[in-house]
C-alpha cells in the first residue's frame, strides 16, 4: 500500500497547483496500479465526507418548477400508457386531469394557430448568428401567455405578444436565442457555454445561468431587463461600439428609445414580473402606457380620444378581472368614460 | 364582446392547467429531494469540480427520478438509484467536456478529467454509500486520535474549508491536510476488506 500524502488530499479537492496536478497525472499514466489506488482513495475520501443536509426552499422550488414545466409537456405527448397505477390515479383525479388536458390541447392549438397565422403574415426572420439547422420560433399572441423549455432545459415564461427563436439544439460556444416581447427567463447554468439573448431593441443579454425578466417590445418607450438572481451583462451595439452594462439582483437596466442605458434599483422588484403569476400591477403608470399593456394582456384594441388624459396615473392590481370590470373600475376611480364595441375600447 | 368573453375563458383555462394532482409518489419524491439533494450535489461536485455543473446534475437526477416514477420502487435503495443516475450524468458531462476542448491547458484538464472518469467508473464510487459502510465510517472515527477526529468532523459536518479549520484549531492549513490524510489512512485500514486496493498491483503483475 502506498503512503497517503497531503498532496493527494489537495488533488482530490481540486486544490493542487498545475505543477502538482501534472506530476500526479503523469505518474498515474505511467503506473496503472498507482492510478487505481488513487481512484479508490478518491472514492473513499469523497464518500467518507458525504452527509445528509436538507435542501433549501429555493432548490426545491426550482425542482418543482422543472417538473411542472415537464408535466404539461408530457400530457401533450402521452395518451396511451395503460398502467394500472396511472389508471388508479386517473379515476381519483379524472376531472382535474380532463380539465388540464383540455386546457393543454387548447393552449397548444392557440399557440399553433397563432404561430401559423403570424408565420404567413410576416415570415420569421432567422437571426443571422444562429447556428444553421432547425430553428424553432414560438409566438404568443395578445391575450395569451406561454411557457417553453429550451433544449438546454432553461425555462422561458412568455408574456403576451412575444416571440422567441432558438435552435433545435444548442451547438458551438454560446447558446443563441432571439427574442422580442416580454419573458421571464430561468436560464440553466453552464459556465462554459453562455446564453446570448438577442433582443430586437438592438441589445444582447449575456448570461451563464440566472433568472431575470426582460421587457423589450418594439413600440414601448423603454426596454427593461430586471435581474432576479445571478448576474447578467446587457450588451448594446451602438455604431459598431460595444457598451456593456452589468446589473446585480434587484436592479434593472432601462434602455430608452434613443439607446441610452441606465441602471435602476428596487427594494422589491417582484412587480416587474408579477405578470407571470397572473398579476397586472400598475404603479402610477400613465394611462397611455397602461393601455398598451392592457391591449396585450387582453387582446383588445384601445383608442384614447382625449390626449389630455394621456398622463393620468393609474395605480391598481388586477388578476382575473375582465376588460369590462377593469374599465368599470377606471370609470369609478378616475372618472373616465368609455364604450366597448367590436373588440375595441374607446376612452373618451 | 364575444371575443372578450373568449379571452377570459382562456385565462380561466390557463389558471386551471398547472393544478397537477399531488399523490403519494410525488410526496415521496419531494421528501427524497429535501433529504438527498445536497448529498447528490456534493457527489457531483466532488467529481466535476464546478458548482454550477453539479447543481445541474443534481436537479437533472431528480427530474429523471420523477420521469421514471412509475417504474421505481421507493425504498431504502432509492438513494442508490439516485447515485447511479448522478454518476451517469457526471460521466456524460466529463466525456462531453473532453470533446469540447475549450480548456486553457487542454492536456492537463484532460488528464484530470480522465482521472475523474476512472474514479466514477470504479465500483467504489457507489458501493461506499451502503448502510454497512456508513456504519463502519462511524466506528472508524473511534480509531482516530482526538485531533485527527476533530479535524475530520469539522470538515464533514460543518463543511469548513481547510483554511477555516486551520484558523479554528490554531494550526497551519498544511497541518489540516496532514490530519485529513491520516484520517483517510485510518479509514482505508478499517475498510480494507471492502476495498479492492491490492487489485491494482495484482493486475499489473498479471499483465
Amino acid at each position: 500500500m502506498m503512503e497517503i500524502e497531503e498532496l493527494y488530499i489537495r488533488f482530490f479537492q481540486n486544490r493542487c497547483t498545475p505543477q502538482e496536478q501534472k506530476m500526479l497525472t503523469d505518474k498515474m499514466e505511467s503506473d496503472p496500479a498507482f492510478k487505481h489506488e488513487m481512484v479508490v482513495l478518491k472514492n473513499l475520501y469523497v464518500s467518507s465526507l458525504a452527509k445528509d443536509e436538507e435542501a433549501s426552499p429555493e432548490e426545491l422550488a426550482k425542482f418543482k418548477e422543472r417538473i411542472g414545466a415537464l408535466g404539461s409537456e408530457r400530457k401533450l405527448e402521452s395518451g396511451q400508457k395503460p398502467d394500472s397505477r396511472r389508471a388508479g390515479r386517473r379515476i381519483d383525479f379524472g376531472k382535474a386531469a380532463l380539465w388540464s388536458m383540455a386546457a393543454a390541447i387548447l393552449l397548444f392549438l392557440i399557440l399553433n394557430l397563432n404561430f401559423n397565422w403570424v408565420a404567413k403574415k410576416s415570415p420569421v426572420v432567422p437571426i443571422e448568428s444562429l447556428a444553421s439547422g432547425d430553428v424553432n420560433s414560438l409566438y404568443t399572441s395578445k391575450g395569451v401567455k406561454g411557457r417553453v423549455v429550451l433544449p438546454d432545459s432553461s425555462i422561458v415564461t412568455l408574456n403576451s405578444d412575444s416571440r422567441i427563436t432558438y435552435p433545435a439544439r444548442f451547438a458551438g460556444s454560446t447558446r443563441e436565442v432571439g427574442f422580442t416581447g416580454e419573458a421571464y427567463f430561468q436560464v440553466r447554468k453552464d459556465s462554459l457555454m453562455p446564453m446570448v439573448i438577442h433582443c430586437d431593441r438592438n441589445f444582447d443579454i449575456k448570461v451563464y445561468g440566472t433568472t431575470f425578466n426582460v421587457k423589450s417590445y418594439k413600440d414601448d418607450r423603454d426596454a427593461v431587463t430586471t435581474l432576479v438572481e445571478g448576474n447578467v451583462k446587457v450588451v448594446q451595439n451602438l455604431d459598431g461600439k460595444e457598451i456593456v452594462t452589468n446589473i446585480k439582483p434587484n436592479e434593472s437596466c432601462v434602455i430608452s428609445k434613443d439607446g441610452v442605458a441606465k441602471v435602476e434599483s428596487y427594494k422589491d422588484p417582484k412587480e416587474k414580473y408579477a405578470w407571470k403569476d397572473g398579476k397586472l400591477i400598475f404603479d402610477s403608470t400613465p394611462l397611455e402606457d397602461a393601455i398598451v399593456i392592457l391591449e396585450r394582456w387582453h387582446g383588445v384594441d384601445f383608442e384614447l380620444l382625449d390626449p389630455s388624459k394621456k398622463n393620468m396615473p393609474i395605480t391598481a392590481t388586477f388578476t382575473t378581472e375582465s376588460v369590462v370590470q377593469i374599465m368599470d373600475l377606471l370609470h369609478f376611480s378616475l372618472g373616465i368614460d368609455y364604450t366597448i364595441s367590436d373588440n375595441k375600447v374607446t376612452i373618451k | 364582446l364575444s371575443r372578450l368573453f373568449f379571452v377570459s375563458q382562456i385565462h380561466f383555462f390557463l389558471h386551471l392547467s398547472p393544478a397537477i394532482p399531488m399523490d403519494e409518489t410525488e410526496a415521496k419524491i419531494e421528501e427524497l429531494f429535501k433529504s438527498k439533494y445536497k448529498l447528490i450535489r456534493y457527489f457531483a461536485y466532488s467529481y466535476l469540480g464546478d458548482m454550477d455543473l453539479a447543481e445541474n446534475v443534481a436537479q437533472d437526477t431528480f427530474v429523471k427520478l420523477w420521469q421514471n416514477r412509475d417504474n421505481v420502487y421507493f425504498d431504502k435503495g432509492t438513494v442508490n438509484y439516485l447515485l447511479v443516475i448522478a454518476r451517469n450524468l457526471c460521466l456524460n458531462q466529463l466525456r462531453s467536456d473532453k470533446q469540447r476542448g475549450n480548456y486553457e491547458d487542454f492536456a492537463l484538464r484532460k488528464a484530470v478529467n480522465d482521472f475523474n472518469i476512472a474514479a466514477l467508473e470504479d465500483s467504489t464510487s457507489l458501493s461506499l454509500y451502503s448502510d454497512e459502510i456508513r456504519k463502519l465510517y462511524g466506528e472508524a472515527l473511534t480509531k482516530m486520535t482526538d485531533k485527527v477526529r476533530e479535524t475530520f468532523i469539522l470538515s464533514r459536518e460543518k463543511g469548513l474549508t481547510y483554511n477555516e479549520i486551520a484558523a479554528l484549531s490554531g494550526v497551519t492549513p498544511k497541518a489540516v491536510e496532514n490530519r485529513m490524510s491520516t484520517a483517510l489512512k485510518v479509514l482505508r485500514e478499517y475498510l480494507k476488506d471492502f476495498l479492492p486496493i491490492l487489485l491494482g498491483y495484482l493486475a499489473l503483475w498479471v499483465f
